[in-house]
């Protein structure tokens, strides 16, 4: 992938994820700060490929280890993330009931 | 080459579906569904990823994923209402953390099998992503111990502190240079991970106060842009896209915060020094009431010893004494009255108005909800006054101010928790010039968010802060633990107001009952 197109990608996405959530009620801010943290955990994503790709091919123990611990955290991170989430939006739509 | 154009146009498609996610999160009837179709597109991501890097082989990667999973739920499913700024802080450290790890592997060759392309990219990118994952990392775990209390909560300033994180940036970009030019330093590694972890902890550290919720949102932004980095580093579309939209909106939030705060992010991060200031001025307060000094026994004598003492003493030197301190005492009254740090004690107890006869005459009531009512747990017993006052035909509306709680729309939260419909929760701006046309107003747990002093106490972290005008209302009911100042550390001239002021202290959720049942 060419560096470019990397650096172009973020830019295009830090503009688009700037106006997307501009008009939000104040209400939501908590879930939505929440829902963010649990999308950064995204970085579950690289930490997969590099660890795989470092235990097929049988790279040194430190790789495997440093590869497990990222997963393990970006992993917690997700599901605690959209869990938290979850509860607190659940909160808000009850009283309809 | 084929595949590499299919999982181009899936990350685009998954990015796209995280950006509908969000904006679907940004409306209060489509959140759950936009949180769910996030979490979908990850999932898919996650899928897609283990697909087009071979690895679905690599049966090792799945037990950390369990492992992950049962931990995150687990904690998820457990956390308290209260606790969700230090969770969110906690989750938002360990994902710059992944990132940080992740731009380890990348930087020391792990991970990929042909030699990179663009290294001197690669390698630049995978030092930058330890960087800012480090300092997401021990920053969040710095704020979310503040918030827990496990640490001292104020801001702290070490000597020479300023020019002690100045060094330590300025290694840092000199360290991600040799990076880039040195590939697969070990020392170059370690080096980036301790420093930038030390700029991570010096620079939460010197954050306290009702800065705490900007400082979270800054870190949230930062892990956003520190997986987007890691992205780029390993090359992932998907990484680098989702990334960047998480710290875009982290930034918007964080400056949303800091217009509601009037202050800008640069004083926020390097106000330390002023903060110092005001809790000196603060500190003599507590510890004058005025106390022993009157007894001749010391609880050191003996009993023999203080027998044979009041035998030696004569039944009129005693009663002189006795008389000496009763005058002395009734001065000392006198004096407290003067100075009027007694006035609230002395309008609570003049008048035959009392805070529960107020809020059974008033006709529109405004309830200010602040952190004491989260530490009190006392939302459902707000949820109770408000709905004893409705039910007697009064106008109930809650005044939330943007920084209230630890974290922006915290109170919304315990609120909604309490199920308060969310169209009587009003911010700050919208009823702001309705608190001199209300009859009562019932303070619950805050403080800073009031403080008149904002407006007028020039050098306080406050000062210029937009505060709820709570002051302008003719009765105040003050449901506080106690009068110490708030987190911030200034003193609430309010408390101190001679007329309509009411003072409930002691737990918010046992004032609470007492103000309920006395309701006529």
């Amino acid at each position: 992938m060419h560096p470019l197109i990397l650096v172009a990608v973020f830019v295009v996405c830090t503009v688009v994820g700037y106006f997307i959530i501009s008009n939000v009620p104040s209400l939501l801010h908590t879930p939505l700060m929440s829902g963010m943290n649990a999308l950064s955990g995204v970085t579950l994503v690289g930490a997969l490929s590099a660890t795989g790709i470092a235990l097929l091919n049988g790279q040194s123990l430190w790789a495997q280890f440093f590869g497990m611990l990222a997963i393990i955290l970006a992993t917690v991170n997700v599901f605690g993330g959209f869990g938290v989430t979850h509860r607190m939006l659940r909160m808000f739509n009850k009283k309809k009931h | 080459m084929t595949l590499d154009i299919v999982q181009i146009i899936v990350s685009v498609l998954l990015s796209v579906c995280v950006l509908v996610g969000i904006s679907m999160m940004s409306k209060v009837k489509t959140a759950v569904a936009g949180n769910l179709l996030s979490a979908l597109a990850m999932l898919c991501g996650v899928v897609a990823t283990l697909f087009f890097s071979h690895i679905l082989t690599a049966w090792t990667v799945f037990v950390a994923i369990i492992i992950g999973a049962l931990v995150g739920s687990f904690m998820a499913s457990r956390a308290q209402m209260i606790q969700m700024p230090q969770m969110v802080a906690l989750f938002n450290g360990l994902g710059g953390g992944a990132s940080a790890l992740v731009g380890v592997m990348t930087y020391m060759g792990w991970g990929t099998v042909d030699a990179p392309e663009y290294p001197h990219f690669i390698n630049f990118t995978a030092v930058l992503a330890i960087a800012v994952g480090m300092i997401t990392l021990v920053g969040s775990l710095v704020a979310a111990g503040k918030l827990a209390r496990i640490i001292d909560g104020r801001p702290k300033v070490y000597p020479a502190h300023s020019a002690v994180t100045l060094c330590l940036i300025v290694v840092s970009v000199v360290l991600i240079l040799l990076g880039t030019v040195y590939a697969e330093n070990v020392w170059i590694a370690v080096g980036s991970l301790l420093l930038t972890g030390c700029f991570g902890y010096m620079f939460a550290i010197r954050v306290g106060g009702a800065d705490m919720p900007i400082t979270i949102s800054l870190l949230n932004s930062l892990s956003g842009v520190a997986g987007s980095i890691a992205g780029m580093a390993i090359g992932d579309i998907f990484l680098v896209a989702v990334g960047g939209i998480v710290g875009a909106s982290g930034l918007l939030l964080t400056q949303i915060m800091c217009r509601a705060m009037n202050r800008s992010l640069m004083s926020i991060l390097l106000g330390g020094a002023v903060k110092k200031k005001v809790q000196a001025s603060v500190q003599p307060v507590q510890g004058k009431t005025p106390e022993g000094g009157h007894t001749q026994f010391l609880p050191t004598d003996d009993f023999e010893k203080l027998l044979e003492k009041l035998n030696d003493m004569e039944v009129k030197q005693l009663l002189d004494a006795i008389e000496a301190l009763t005058k002395e005492v009734a001065g000392l009254r006198q004096q407290l009255a003067q100075s009027g740090a007694a006035a609230p004690a002395a309008a609570t107890g003049k008048a035959e108005k009392t805070p529960a006869s107020v809020l059974s005459n008033a006709k529109d009531v405004i309830i200010v909800p602040g952190y004491g009512m989260a530490l009190a747990q006392a939302q459902h017993a707000v949820k109770q006054l408000a709905d004893k006052l409705e039910y007697r035909g009064t106008k109930v509306r809650f005044a939330i101010h943007p920084v209230a709680g630890r974290m922006p729309g915290h109170m919304n939260v315990l609120l909604a928790e309490a199920d308060i419909p969310y169209e009587k929760l009003y911010e700050m701006q919208a009823i702001n010039d309705d608190f001199k046309n209300t009859d009562a107003v019932v303070v619950i747990g805050a403080n800073d968010v009031l403080n008149p002093a904002a407006n007028t106490a020039e050098g306080t972290p406050i000062y210029g802060m937009p505060v709820l005008a709570v002051a302008d209302a003719p009765e105040v009911i003050v449901c506080n633990f106690d009068l110490k100042p708030g987190y911030a550390g200034v003193e609430n001239p309010l408390y101190t107001r001679e007329k309509g002021v009411y003072l409930c202290l002691g737990d918010a959720k046992q004032t609470l009952m007492t103000l309920i049942n006395e309701i006529q």
